[in-house]
């Protein structure tokens, strides 16, 4: 018995050592990949870059990413389809948005990284990603993969500001999922506070078309917590953030001064043209004595500071806050979970509110004209470089919007028209809803982590199965914004300094999650004089940042 | 050497290996352990060098020697000293009230005659320690957050005090509200190893001490807690070991920026620097706080074992 107790323990070490290998690189789960190159590469752009008739690409690849929703992943119908078309299946590894950058980090510190690595690159982990380029972590986006083969990821290269800021000593190391918003949104981030409109009707608050002076809408939030629409009692609350919008997102993001953390912003031209650090001007102190007095009135959630996922969500969604400031994206779900839930009675019961800050203007911040980008490893192959960009590249023609989007044509959808969303969809309809029942667990599988964020989400906008409420609300962000019927200042997006290098910055950054410490902290300090305490907290930072700001002005800036 | 020495030498040598080979099953029987432990605890440790290097991607061999600079950083950085001082500070107070308590609630639970009883207090007891302290940071953010249940009883009782009391968002509140409630959550977890050393004591001095006239207390003081006082000197100089570890779960997961200054603990603060400022992940510098950690737990362990030795008792080396 003794004997083969020992040998199970051990045969179990053993087996349990071999599990813990790394695969081998470039390695494959269906069969193993060799050096012979792809027998074609068919793109001829237009309508249809994937091979007619089925796979062109002998070879079987598996190509592992990280996505997110990873347990929603299982294997449907265009799986099968790309497949078919090339030869290609994905190994998810699942992140989440809490510990997105945290993974990435650790995985290319440590040379263990999917093949394709999706990261939400902003300028403040640009660096890294500089850093991480020169030493070899990424594989190198050659010019020689982007010609008239793949016209549309061709276009993206030729054209977009980011491939500038992506390179790394004049090579691309990333590719960048290009936003899909109009001209007129100017790249603007989309993020506004969402609010219970049917809450502010009920407080006899509500302004018609959604546009709210300062002093409405702090009086609003004040009144919503007064009258409790919500019969919440002391469990209710005033304004909810996000994490990454805590406490900014009250006044500092929708006010004039340029505020770290809204996906933008690090040190700003003043009107001589010299840089500045946002936290040390006066507009932002007095952004934070608006935001200060806001927490210590009560109007912005006290426990917000404890949030640390999506809590905020979760309130909003279960009726006990007023209004988050959140991604306008989520305005279907929410509303979908909050309509299932009782929460609301009709969609429109919870909208985007237009709040102008205490000068008059409405501030709209820019960002990166992508959401994302999507770096290769060092590790990966040649032939799964050919056959991913293939991929990436079919993922923007009529025919991939089509797959991705609705499925296998002539099973879930035919075909109507020329564009992308002319098709008539196949799948059930719920009539309680009106709405069709999507059979894809994760619709946005093939979306931003495979590059084509773009192209698939401007079909999805008008397609057949699409909710039109996120829509129209973001649509009337824009129109608003490009009629002029508000003063629109727009907190430009600077590349240069954002995705630029020099020795200190390139250290510290813009010290913005420090002075959100320090802000935060002095927030649960009731009684203080917030604006003196500010001025101590810039002058005990200044003498580092100054580091910085000589270099930015002194020219060291690469 | 003399023949005769030498003689007895291979003698000894000859019995060792007849010992081994007699009990060949049951070396083998901790092969795997002793794999297991060379594997991770010894090869790791190749890393260490990391502290002293810059880290690159191409490898640790490949990246250069940096001349102590982590740890001139370390000395550097404002808020190292700080987060330093937290660890002992925190660890300390753990020790002070939380090592004591299982020992204290082990004889609570011992001097329970019913033993149905007694069984369900020791499930009841142990029970949060199974609980994740993600899910105790909620249940603690319900009961001291802003609406929680501790703050309404306090505005009730003094409502200008209640106004703008929160346990956690007060430095000086928020050590004792880590300590208090990690002993709440471990004490019960603790309880089981003095509880298993009690019933080791041998029955027949409780029926002397019966007989000799002792009461509860004085039984309690003269059998019982002589009983376990070499597990509780053991247990002592294990805890010592971990004097740097100040709980990253825990205050992770409950921490906020304004009880930084007195709550921010070592391993909070390299996951700070390392995932949260823009500066990124460094491992070379996480490696040097780390190993800075380890030395002064090594020294700390080894001190705890000399003073429980001077005193008399069984230590662990």
């Amino acid at each position: 018995m003794k004997k083969f107790l020992t040998l199970g323990l051990a045969l179990l070490l053993v087996l349990s050592i071999a599990a813990c290998q790394s695969p081998t690189p470039g390695g494959e789960s269906a069969a193993p990949a060799t050096d012979k190159p792809a027998t074609s590469a068919p793109a001829e752009g237009g309508a249809t870059a994937a091979p007619e008739g089925g796979s062109n690409y002998d070879t079987p690849l598996t190509v592992s990413m990280n996505v997110l929703n990873a347990e929603k992943n299982g294997i449907d119908v265009r799986h099968e389809i790309v497949k078919e078309l090339f030869n290609l299946s994905f190994d998810y590894v699942p992140i989440d948005w809490s510990d997105w950058n945290t993974k990435i980090s650790t995985w290319v510190a440590t040379d263990d990284a999917p093949d394709l690595i999706w990261w939400d690159l902003k300028g403040q982990q640009a660096q890294q990603y500089a850093d991480w380029a020169r030493q070899g972590a990424f594989a190198p986006l050659d010019a020689k993969y982007f010609n008239e083969s793949r016209p549309n990821l061709t276009k993206t290269y030729e054209s977009s500001k980011s491939i500038d800021a992506l390179s790394v000593d004049g090579v691309l190391y990333s590719w960048p999922a290009m936003r899909a918003n109009p001209p007129e949104a100017q790249s603007c981030y989309t993020s506004h506070w969402s609010y219970r409109r049917d809450w502010a009707k009920a407080v006899g608050l509500y302004k018609e078309g959604d546009i709210y002076t300062w002093d409405e809408w702090v009086n609003l939030v004040r009144e919503v917590l007064k009258q409790d629409p919500g019969g919440n009692k002391d469990a209710g609350a005033g304004l909810v953030m996000p994490t990454w919008g805590f406490p900014h997102a009250a006044a500092l993001f929708v006010g004039p001064p340029a505020a770290e953390g809204n996906e933008t912003s690090s040190y700003i031209k003043d009107d001589s043209g010299k840089y500045i650090w946002p936290p040390a001007t006066e507009a932002f102190k007095q952004g934070v004595k608006v935001t200060y007095d806001m927490y210590q009135e009560g109007l912005i959630y006290k426990d917000n500071m404890l949030f640390n996922a999506s809590e905020a969500e979760n309130m909003i969604k279960s009726g006990l806050a007023f209004a988050d400031y959140n991604v306008t994206g989520s305005l279907n779900d929410w509303t979908t979970t909050m309509l299932q839930d009782g929460v609301i009675k009709d969609r429109s019961d919870f909208g985007i509110a237009i709040v102008t800050s205490w000068d008059g203007n409405w501030y709209m911040t820019q960002t990166e004209d992508y959401w994302t980008v999507t770096a290769l490893s060092h590790k990966i192959s040649e032939e799964k470089i050919e056959r991913v960009l293939d991929f990436w590249e079919y993922l923007h023609t009529t025919d991939g919007i089509r797959m991705r989007a609705w499925g296998r044509e002539g099973v879930d959808f035919e075909v109507t028209g020329p564009n992308p969303e002319d098709v008539k969809l196949n799948w059930e309809f719920n009539e309680a809803t009106q709405s069709y029942v999507n059979p894809f667990t994760n619709i946005s599988e093939f979306g931003e982590a495979n590059a084509a964020c773009g192209a698939v989400m401007n079909s999805v906008l008008i397609g057949p199965d699409a909710i039109p409420y996120m829509f129209e609300e973001r649509n009337r962000l824009w129109s608003t914004m490009a009629s002029g019927q508000v003063p629109v200042v727009i907190k430009e997006f600077d590349y240069v300094v954002s995705f630029g290098s020099a020795p200190n910055k390139d250290k510290n950054g813009s010290f913005g999650s420090t002075s959100k410490e320090k802000l935060v902290a002095l927030l649960a300090q009731p009684g203080i004089d917030i604006e003196a305490e500010w001025d101590k907290v810039v002058a005990s930072m200044m003498p580092e940042v100054q580091k910085v700001l000589d270099e930015l002005n002194n020219g060291e800036l690469k | 050497m003399t023949a005769q020495s030498l003689a007895g030498l291979r003698r000894a040598r000859r019995n060792i290996w007849r010992e081994i080979y007699n009990y060949r099953w049951i070396y083998l029987m901790i092969l795997p352990t002793l794999v297991f432990i060379f594997l991770f605890k010894y090869m790791p440790m190749y890393g260490i060098q990391l502290a002293f290097k810059n880290y690159k991607l191409a490898g640790i061999a490949a990246s250069p020697w940096n001349d102590f600079a982590h740890f001139k950083y370390m000395m550097d950085e404002p808020e190292f000293l700080p987060a330093l001082r937290n660890t002992v500070l925190i660890s300390f107070m753990r020790i002070l009230v939380g090592f004591p308590f299982p020992i204290f609630l082990a004889l609570l639970i011992n001097e329970c005659y019913t033993p149905r009883y007694r069984r369900v207090l020791q499930t009841i007891y142990t029970f949060p320690h199974f609980l994740s302290w993600v899910l105790l940071a909620g249940i603690m953010l319900n009961l001291l957050g802003s609406t929680g249940m501790v703050r309404k009883v306090a505005m009730v009782l003094n409502p200008e005090a209640g106004q703008n009391w929160n346990f956690l968002y007060d430095g000086n509140i928020y050590r004792w509200v880590l300590v208090l409630s990690d002993m709440w959550k471990e004490a019960g977890w603790g309880t089981i190893i003095y509880l298993a050393a009690v019933s080791g004591i041998d029955q027949s001095l409780y029926e002397a001490a019966v007989i000799d006239g002792c009461n509860r207390w004085q039984k309690i003081v003269n059998i019982t807690l002589p009983g376990i006082v070499s597990m509780i000197s053991i247990q002592f100089v294990l805890r010592v070991g971990y004097i740097m570890e100040g709980g990253f779960d825990q205050v992770f997961n409950t921490y906020t920026p304004p009880v930084y200054e007195k709550g921010d603990i070592i391993d909070t603060y390299i996951y700070r620097i390392s995932f949260v400022r823009t500066s990124g992940v460094d491992l070379g510098f996480s490696t040097a706080v780390g190993l800075f950690k380890n030395v002064i737990n090594f020294v700390m362990m080894l001190s705890a074992n000399l003073f429980v030795r001077s005193l008399g008792q069984e230590a662990v080396l």
